[in-house]
C-alpha cells in the first residue's frame, strides 16, 4: 500500500506539471466549486425533503389513504387553534428571553474565562461545557428530580436557605415554562461561550495592544475593539441560540408533554403530536412552516439591527 | 496594588467557580446515580452522598444490552459527520465570506431558510429518500443529512469573515492560485472555528435523537441514544443502567473535547499577518 | 490536520462498506422474523416463545427488537407512510392503535379470533382490534383491568375490613372517615396534572359504569348524563379525602407507600409489577381487592388501562410466518404465565387465565391480585380518536381541579370540545 507521503508528492507533481490548479481555481470559477459539493448535497438532502413537506401543508393527509388538497385551509384553521395559537406564543415569549440572557451570560463568562487573572481556566472551560455532552432524555430525567416539588433538589436547597422550598417548578401553569427556560439556559451556556472564546482567541494581541498603547482603559478597549471584532460571532450566537429556542421539544415533551394544559407546549411538540399521535400530516407540516416563518423574520430582524 | 489584585482574582475565581458548581451539579448526580440502585435513584430525599455503590449497573449494561455496539455506532457516524461536515462547510463557508457570485445572496438566504425549518418535518421525507437510495440501515443514512449542516457553513462564513482580504490578495499577487489559498492560508488561520464548527457537528450528531430513530431498523445498528430509550418501557424504567450508559457516552465527547481546545486555545496568539 | 482527515474518510468508507454487507444476510431456506416490542414482551420472545416456537417450525428463528413504546409507534408510522421498513410483527399501544388498523396494510386475523377461538379472547377487547370494515386486525393479547391495591398492615391498623367495601359510597365515605381521624394518612393517589396519559385514571371509572364518550358509529353521546356524574364522583373522590397528589409515576407516590402512609391505590394490573420495581421490600405486603361497585346491583364491571396489539404488516415477505407465530404466542401458556408474573399483564386467551387461577403453589408481588381480577369484567369502550380524546380529557379535567371549572361545566365543555375539534 503506498504511502501516504508518496501519494502527497505524486499529487503535488501532477498539480505542477499540469497547471490544473491554475486553470481550474481562478478568481471567477472557484467560488463555484467550493459551493457545489455542500449544495449538490444540500439540495438531495434538505431541499428536496423540505419541499416535499410543503406541498403536503397545502393537503388534509393522515400519511396513508389518499391527499386531500385543500389549499390554505391548514394555516387557517391554524389561527382558529388554541393549543397552536398558546404554543407559537410560548416559543416566542420563551426565545427571546432565553437569547438574551444567554448572550449576556456567555459574553461575560468568555471574558471571564479567558481573562488571564483565572486560576486553572481549562478547567473550568471544560466543565462550563459538560453540560452539554449529556443527552437530553438523561438530562430531562435530572431535572425531574431536581425539580421536584416535594423533596427536589432546588426545594431543598431553598428551603436550607430559609425561603418557601414547595415551588411546583413544572407544575405550577404560571412558571412551568421558565423552568424548562432555566434548563436550557444551564445546558447550553457552556457550548456557546466556546464560540465567544474561540472569537476572543482569533483576535490578535497585536491589535488589543494597539489600544492599550493609545491610552484606552480596558473598558473602552472591549467596547471599540473586542465587541466590534466579535460581531460575527455574536450574530451567530443570537441566530443559531434563537433557532434552537424556536424549535425547543425534548425538555418540554420529557418532563411535562407538553402540560399544564398548554403550558410549556411549543410548537415542536404540536407539530410532533399532530403528525405522529394524530396523523395529520398536512397540518402539522403548516404550523412547521408558520414557524419557519417566524423564525425567519426574526433572524431578519437581527440582522438588519446588527447590520450583517 | 497587589493585594487588590489579589482580591479580585479571588472574588473571579469565586464566581466563576460558583457557576462551574451549578454547571457541574447534574453531572455529578448522574454520575452518582449510576451506581446506585434504582430505587434509591428516584426517592425523593435528597441523597446527595449516595447510600449504596454498586457496579451492578454497569455489569447490566454490558450484559444485557448491545451497548458497546451502541456506542462504537455511534462513534463511526459521528467521526464521520465531523469530518465531512468540516471540509463542506469550510469550502461552502469561505466562499459565502470572500467572493462575490451570482445568486450568492439568494442562496445564502436559503441555506438559513433551511436552518430555520423544525427538522421533524422532514423526517417522513427523508426516510423515503433514503429507502429509495437503500441507505436505510447504514452509516451513510446518517452522516450525509448531519454532514451538510447549514449552521455550521453559517458559523465558518462569520469566523472567515474576520480575515482581513489584504492577506489573500497578497497571496494572490504571489501567484498562488484559489484552492492553494484555501489550504495554505485559510486553514491555518480559522484553527479555532474549526474547532469550534468540529465540536458543534460533533455534538449535534452525537446527541441527536430522532434520525438515529427512524433511519435505523436493525438492532445491529443502533445508536446508543435510541439504546438507552428503549431500556425505558411502558412498565420499568431501568434508571441505574440508563444513567450508567449516559455516564460512559459523555465520555468520548469530552475527551473530543479536550483534544479539539488545544486545538483552538494553543494557537493564535501571534496574530494572523503572518505569510 | 489534512492526513486526519483523509484517514478518517477511509476508515469511515471501509466501514459503511461493511455497514451495507452486513444487513441483507438472510438465506433462503432460513426464514428470519423481526419483532418489535418493549420490555418483558421482548425477552419473553427471545427466551422461551421463539425457541419453542422453532420446535414447531425448525427453519425459522425470531428476533425480538426492544425499544420504547412511543418510539415504536413513530417508526411504526413512518414505515406505513413511506411504504418500507417495517418489520414483520409489531406490538402497538392498544389504546391508540385504532388509527393504525388498515385492511390493506394489516393482517386479517378474524378467522383466527372469531372462528378458531370463537369466544376464548375478551369480547371487549377484540372490539379494540377491529377496524371499522370489521375485520380483525390484530390480536389483543393482554390487558390491565383495574383492583384497588391497599396496604394491608396499615389497613390492619386502622381496623379496616376491605371486604366491607362492596360499593364507590362505601369507599367514599371510607376513605372521608379515615382522613378525618388520622390526618397523615393519605387514602389514595391524585394524578394532577393529569395530561393525557393521566386521564385514563378517569376513565377507568367511566368505563367500569358501564358508560362509553362516543358510540358505536364512532359519534360523541349528546348530553351524557352519566358520565357527567362520573366526573362528579371523580372529583369528589380526589378533593375530599387526604390525597397524595403527583403525576402519573410520581415518586413521591411511591415514597408515601415506602412510608406505610399510602392505604390505597385505585390502579390497573400493571401497577403491581412497578410497585414492584420500585419498592422490592414490600413483596407480600399490597394486596388487592376487587374494583368497587357503583351500586349495589351494578353489573361486575371494572375498568382497563393497557395492553397490546400484535400486528403483522401483510405486504411483509414473510407476513404468513409471522402471522402464524403472533397466533402462537397469544395463546402459548408458558409464555403468557411467565408474562404474568413477570409483568401482571392478564392474559386474554381464556384458558390461559383459567390456568393461572389455578396456579397455587406461585404468588404474584400483589397479594390476591388474580383473585379480583377474576370477579370482574371490563366492558367495551370505544377508543375513537383516542390520542386527542386523552388530551381533550386531560387538559379539562386538569382546569377542573385548578378550580377554573366546575365537574358539570368541565363534561360539557369536553362535549362541546370533542364534538368540534373531531368533528363527531
Amino acid at each position: 500500500m503506498p504511502s501516504i507521503e508518496g501519494i502527497q508528492y505524486t499529487y503535488q507533481i501532477i498539480y505542477h506539471k499540469t497547471k490544473v490548479g491554475e486553470k481550474l481555481f481562478d478568481k471567477k470559477k472557484s467560488p463555484y466549486f467550493f459551493i457545489a459539493p455542500f449544495f449538490i448535497m444540500f439540495v438531495v438532502f434538505w431541499i428536496w425533503p423540505i419541499a416535499q413537506s410543503f406541498i403536503w401543508s397545502f393537503s388534509k393527509w393522515d400519511g396513508i389513504s389518499e391527499k386531500k388538497f385543500v389549499g390554505f385551509g391548514n394555516y387557517i384553521s391554524l389561527f382558529n387553534d388554541n393549543d397552536f395559537l398558546i404554543s407559537l406564543k410560548n416559543v416566542i415569549l420563551a426565545a427571546i428571553v432565553y437569547v438574551v440572557i444567554l448572550l449576556a451570560i456567555a459574553l461575560l463568562l468568555g471574558f471571564l474565562l479567558n481573562s488571564a487573572m483565572l486560576k486553572g481556566r481549562a478547567f473550568f472551560r471544560t466543565s462550563f461545557f459538560i453540560p452539554v455532552t449529556v443527552s437530553l432524555p438523561v438530562v430531562s430525567l435530572i431535572f425531574c428530580i431536581i425539580y421536584a416539588p416535594h423533596n427536589g433538589v432546588l426545594n431543598n436547597i431553598l428551603s436550607f436557605l430559609g425561603m418557601p422550598g414547595s415551588i411546583k417548578w413544572l407544575t405550577n401553569p404560571k412558571i412551568a415554562l421558565w423552568s424548562i427556560v432555566g434548563l436550557r439556559l444551564w445546558r447550553a451556556v457552556g457550548y456557546y461561550t466556546i464560540f465567544v472564546i474561540a472569537g476572543l482567541q482569533a483576535i490578535p494581541k497585536s491589535t488589543i495592544e494597539a489600544g492599550h498603547i493609545d491610552g484606552a482603559n480596558t473598558w473602552q478597549v472591549v467596547r471599540y475593539i473586542v465587541l466590534p471584532q466579535l460581531k460575527p460571532i455574536i450574530v451567530y450566537v443570537i441566530i443559531a441560540s434563537s433557532i434552537w429556542a424556536f424549535q425547543l421539544f425534548e425538555e418540554p415533551w420529557i418532563l411535562n408533554q407538553g402540560g399544564p394544559v398548554n403550558a410549556t407546549s411549543t410548537v415542536a411538540i404540536f407539530i410532533y403530536r399532530n403528525a405522529f399521535q394524530f396523523f395529520k400530516l398536512g397540518y402539522a407540516s403548516a404550523s412547521a412552516y408558520v414557524l419557519t416563518m417566524v423564525i425567519m423574520i426574526f433572524a431578519i430582524i437581527n440582522f438588519r439591527i446588527m447590520k450583517d | 496594588m497587589n493585594s487588590r489584585y489579589m482580591t479580585n482574582k479571588i472574588i473571579l475565581f469565586f464566581i466563576v467557580g460558583t457557576m462551574a458548581l451549578i454547571a457541574l451539579f447534574p453531572f455529578y448526580w448522574m454520575i452518582v446515580s449510576s451506581f446506585r440502585t434504582n430505587p434509591e435513584i428516584f426517592s425523593t430525599k435528597l441523597n446527595l452522598i449516595p447510600k449504596s455503590f454498586i457496579f451492578k449497573n454497569y455489569i447490566d449494561l454490558f450484559k444485557t444490552t448491545n451497548f458497546s455496539r451502541w456506542i462504537l455506532n455511534s462513534i463511526i457516524v459521528s467521526v464521520a459527520t465531523t469530518a465531512l461536515g468540516l471540509f463542506f462547510s469550510t469550502f461552502a463557508g469561505y466562499a459565502f465570506a470572500k467572493y462575490n457570485f451570482f445568486a450568492k445572496n439568494i442562496l445564502f438566504v436559503i441555506v438559513l431558510l433551511m436552518m430555520a425549518v423544525p427538522r421533524i418535518v422532514t423526517i417522513i421525507p427523508i426516510f423515503k429518500l433514503m429507502a429509495n437510495l437503500g441507505l436505510i440501515n447504514t452509516y451513510w443514512a446518517l452522516i450525509l443529512p448531519f454532514a451538510i449542516n447549514p449552521f455550521a457553513v453559517f458559523l465558518m462564513r462569520q469566523y472567515i469573515k474576520n480575515i482581513p482580504d489584504d492577506l489573500l490578495d497578497s497571496a494572490r499577487i504571489d501567484g498562488c492560485n484559489e484552492l492553494q489559498i484555501v489550504i495554505r492560508i485559510i486553514m491555518p488561520i480559522i484553527k479555532p472555528s474549526l474547532g469550534a464548527a468540529g465540536i458543534f457537528i460533533l455534538m449535534m450528531s452525537w446527541n441527536d435523537y430522532l434520525f438515529p430513530l427512524i433511519l435505523m431498523t436493525s438492532k445491529d445498528m443502533m445508536l446508543f441514544p435510541v439504546g438507552l430509550a428503549s431500556l425505558k418501557t411502558l412498565y420499568v424504567v431501568e434508571y441505574g443502567m440508563i444513567m450508567a450508559g449516559s455516564f460512559l457516552s459523555t465520555l468520548p465527547l469530552i475527551i473530543a473535547f479536550l483534544l479539539l481546545q488545544k486545538q483552538f486555545i494553543a494557537g493564535l496568539t501571534e496574530g494572523a499577518i503572518k505569510a | 490536520m489534512k492526513k486526519y482527515v483523509c484517514i478518517l474518510l477511509m476508515v469511515t468508507l471501509v466501514f459503511s462498506i461493511l455497514a451495507i454487507q452486513s444487513v441483507g444476510a438472510a438465506t433462503e431456506k432460513n426464514i428470519k422474523l423481526t419483532f418489535w416490542g418493549w420490555g418483558p414482551h421482548v425477552d419473553a420472545i427471545n427466551n422461551t416463545v421463539g425457541p419453542a416456537f422453532q420446535k414447531v417450525h425448525p427453519n425459522v428463528t425470531v428476533e425480538a427488537i426492544s425499544m420504547g413504546p412511543w418510539d415504536l409507534m413513530d417508526k411504526f408510522y413512518v414505515s406505513m407512510v413511506s411504504g418500507e421498513g417495517a418489520p414483520d410483527a409489531c406490538q402497538l399501544v392498544r389504546r391508540v392503535s385504532a388509527k393504525y388498523l388498515i385492511s390493506e396494510l394489516l393482517y386479517d386475523f378474524t378467522d383466527f379470533i372469531t372462528v378458531e377461538h370463537k369466544g376464548e379472547f375478551v369480547d371487549a377487547l377484540n372490539k379494540d382490534v377491529t377496524s371499522i370494515d370489521g375485520k380483525v386486525l390484530g390480536i389483543a393479547s393482554d390487558y390491565g383491568p383495574a383492583v384497588v391495591y391497599y396496604d394491608k398492615k396499615l389497613a390492619d391498623d386502622l381496623g379496616i375490613d376491605v371486604s366491607n367495601i362492596v360499593t364507590w359510597d362505601d369507599y367514599y365515605n371510607l376513605a372521608m372517615e379515615i382522613s378525618k381521624s388520622n390526618p397523615d394518612v393519605y387514602i389514595h393517589p391524585f394524578f394532577y396534572p393529569s395530561g393525557s396519559w393521566g386521564s385514563n385514571q378517569w376513565k377507568l371509572w367511566a368505563q367500569s359504569a358501564g358508560l362509553n364518550i362516543f358510540d358505536d358509529e364512532g359519534m360523541v353521546i349528546r348530553d351524557n348524563e352519566g358520565l357527567r356524574e362520573v366526573t362528579r364522583f371523580y372529583y369528589k373522590l380526589h378533593k375530599g379525602p387526604n390525597v397524595i397528589e403527583g403525576v402519573v409515576n410520581d415518586p413521591i407516590i411511591y415514597d408515601t407507600l415506602r412510608q406505610r402512609k399510602l392505604l390505597f391505590w385505585p390502579s390497573n394490573s400493571y401497577r403491581s409489577m412497578e410497585i414492584a420495581q420500585q419498592l422490592p421490600e414490600m413483596e407480600g405486603e399490597t394486596y388487592a381487592f376487587p374494583w368497587p361497585l357503583w351500586s349495589e346491583d351494578a353489573p361486575a364491571y371494572t375498568g382497563n388501562w393497557g395492553g397490546v396489539a400484535l400486528v403483522v404488516p401483510k405486504k411483509g415477505p414473510n407476513a404468513e410466518m409471522a402471522a402464524e407465530f403472533v397466533k402462537f404466542y397469544s395463546t402459548n401458556i408458558e409464555a403468557l404465565t411467565g408474562l404474568w408474573f413477570g409483568v401482571a399483564g392478564v392474559p386474554a386467551y381464556g384458558p390461559v387465565r383459567e390456568e393461572i387461577m389455578q396456579i397455587t403453589d406461585r404468588e404474584t408481588f400483589t397479594i390476591n391480585l388474580i383473585q379480583s381480577v377474576g370477579v370482574r369484567d371490563v366492558p367495551t369502550w370505544n377508543y375513537t380518536d383516542w390520542a386527542q380524546t386523552e388530551k381533550i380529557l386531560g387538559d379539562n379535567l386538569d382546569s377542573m381541579f385548578t378550580g377554573d371549572m366546575t365537574p358539570d361545566e368541565t363534561w360539557d365543555t369536553i362535549e362541546a370540545q370533542l364534538i368540534k375539534i373531531l368533528g363527531r
